[in-house]
């Protein structure tokens, strides 16, 4: 482990730890020539995207192309089984609907989730484009490479 | 001085823990005080079991009162108790009742105390958590020194707890994270106090050499000492330690083995470099750690791990946990080991303590001198006998 800087006389952990860290992460940081990550940009861009006013879910599940049965949907409550005992106890469900509600609102949690489930949506969707991205890129620098340190060889 | 220490449990058969803690503690006051025992008949922390007889009995010289606990632990009540108060708004009732739930239930304990207020200076209350101590810090309001023992779990944010740290006439710290953690949670920075800790057994005469041949061992090797259960963080454990193996295998180098002692509640692994001891003996295990490349302490939640001082005062280093700020506290101001986040920087931290030996032997020595200034018993004893003295001069003015 000769790539660590330890001056043995005087060990400093915290600076030890840095090192550790360092490679731990793919030794990205101890690489001079890779601008450093912004951590707390990543943080602010996933918090923009959990973070739905009331309109955004529905102009995002359009542009996700997502169906709109994926989600959770108040409806959930009350529907059943297609047939007709299923319609009928759907139909007992929705009418009783204001008495329940006197004991509980669960559109208030369903509509929250509905709205976490597309900002987790959207945030994988970033994430696979970027890893796509990157993975493209990669590629291409390998080709870069081989085609460069070919002659030497 | 005639002091009681007040403790869930009590015996040489307990080997962990807070009780270990309150019987070293009680032994060593014992020497200059008059010290008693108040405790329960139960030897088992998760039943309450009273396997003790009742009454009085010496232990190592001391006169122990043991109370008999009126019901053992239901595990399904306290658990779902437990998790209303832990993890929901609750009332002062709940709480009580998952007081009563936890135990080790001892009306007989806290009737006794009530009737015996004035017969001790002081009453020495080990974990603030249980039954005994926090029924014991009331009936001797103005009397009890509490030594919380706290790990940073949710009881400790419990609004049922914050007068008695309060109200405590001094509080005996294990760590400076746990008095950050109680100030911040009960803000008692009043109550008079000191980061004190405790001391270990004085280890006998070590050979590394007679650990390997006793368990033909050659070459590098982790050492974990204790209950490898997933509640120490030995599952995740087992899963850094098998990555760590992969990448070193990968990289031709030679991993350490990872050796565990103590009670196993977890499947072992079956892995080419785990191995599991057992239960080894007091003498097994301090030359296991004089021989280890390191000693891992997995854990997510510690007061105060007195294994982590027994490795430091073999001039051994630690890798530990950095989700629990104790014991990267404690590694950090000794600089007697590494810690780690994740599963990456464990691989890491363990690639450098098993190639570099220099390291490894400067960092056991660092946590030697640590343990050396703060951790030996002249210092502990010191700093209970001076919180006792200004106790004693703050009452008589």
């Amino acid at each position: 482990m000769s790539d660590y800087r330890i001056d043995y006389n005087a060990i400093d952990v915290d600076d030890l730890m840095s090192q550790v860290r360092a490679r731990a992460s793919g030794r990205a940081a101890a690489d001079p020539t890779l601008p450093p990550v912004d951590r707390a940009d990543v943080t602010l861009q996933l918090r923009d995207h959990l973070d739905l006013d009331d309109a955004r879910p529905y102009q995002l599940q359009r542009e996700l192309g997502l169906d709109t049965g994926w989600n959770v949907a108040p409806e959930d409550l009350y529907s059943s089984h297609p047939s007709f005992a299923g319609t009928v106890i759907s139909a007992v469900r929705r009418l009783l609907r204001p008495i329940t509600k006197l004991f509980i609102n669960a559109d208030l949690p369903l509509h929250k989730q509905f709205k976490t489930n597309i900002g987790v949506a959207a945030a994988l969707h970033d994430l696979m484009q970027d890893n796509a991205t990157l993975r493209a890129e990669v590629a291409a620098l390998r080709e870069r490479l081989d085609e460069r340190s070919g002659p030497e060889r | 001085m005639r002091l009681a220490v007040v403790v869930q449990r009590y015996g040489t058969e307990i080997t962990g823990g807070a009780e270990l803690h309150a019987r070293l503690i009680a032994e060593r006051l014992a020497a200059r005080h008059e010290v008693t025992v108040l405790t329960t008949c139960a030897r088992d922390y998760v039943t309450w079991r009273n396997d003790y007889s009742r009454g009085l009995s010496v232990v190592d010289g001391l006169p122990v009162f043991r109370f008999p606990v009126r019901w053992a632990r239901n595990p399904t009540r306290f658990g779902r108790l437990q998790r209303r108060v832990f993890h929901r708004e609750h009332s002062a009732r709940e709480a009580r009742a998952w007081m009563d739930a936890q135990g080790p239930y001892t009306p007989r304990l806290r009737r006794w105390i009530a009737r015996h207020r004035n017969d001790f200076d002081y009453y020495l209350c080990f974990s603030y958590r249980y039954w005994t101590t926090y029924h014991a810090l009331q009936e001797v309001h103005g009397k009890g020194v509490l030594i919380p023992t706290a790990e940073p779990d949710p009881a400790v944010e419990m609004p049922m707890f914050r007068d008695n740290f309060r109200n405590a006439r001094a509080i005996m710290y294990n760590s400076h994270e746990e008095r950050d953690m109680i100030e911040a949670q009960a803000d008692n920075r009043d109550v008079p106090n000191v980061v004190v800790g405790v001391g270990i057994v004085d280890p006998p005469p070590v050979s590394a050499d007679r650990f390997r041949v006793e368990h033909g061992v050659g070459g590098p090797f982790l050492l974990y000492i204790g209950r490898i259960d997933a509640n120490k963080g030995c599952e995740q454990l087992f899963d850094y330690y098998a990555r760590a193996y992969d990448v070193m295998v990968a990289q031709g180098e030679t991993p350490p083995r990872l050796l565990l002692a103590g009670t196993a509640i977890l499947d072992i692994p079956d892995h080419p470099g785990i191995t599991y001891l057992g239960r080894i003996t007091d003498p097994s295990k301090y030359d296991g750690l004089a021989a280890c490349t390191a000693l891992v302490m997995p854990s997510f939640y510690e007061s105060l791990s007195m294994v982590l001082l027994e490795a430091w005062a073999l001039a051994r280093p630690v890798l530990v946990n950095a989700h629990c700020d104790v014991l990267q506290g404690q590694t950090r101001r000794a600089s007697g080991g590494l810690w780690y986040n994740d599963g990456a920087e464990f691989v890491e931290a363990c690639r450098l303590l098993s190639c570099d030996d220099q390291l490894g032997d400067r960092l056991g020595a660092a946590g030697k001198h640590y343990y050396d200034a703060n951790y030996t018993w002249p210092v502990i004893e010191d700093k209970y006998e001076q919180m006792l003295d200004r106790l004693q001069h703050a009452d008589k003015q």
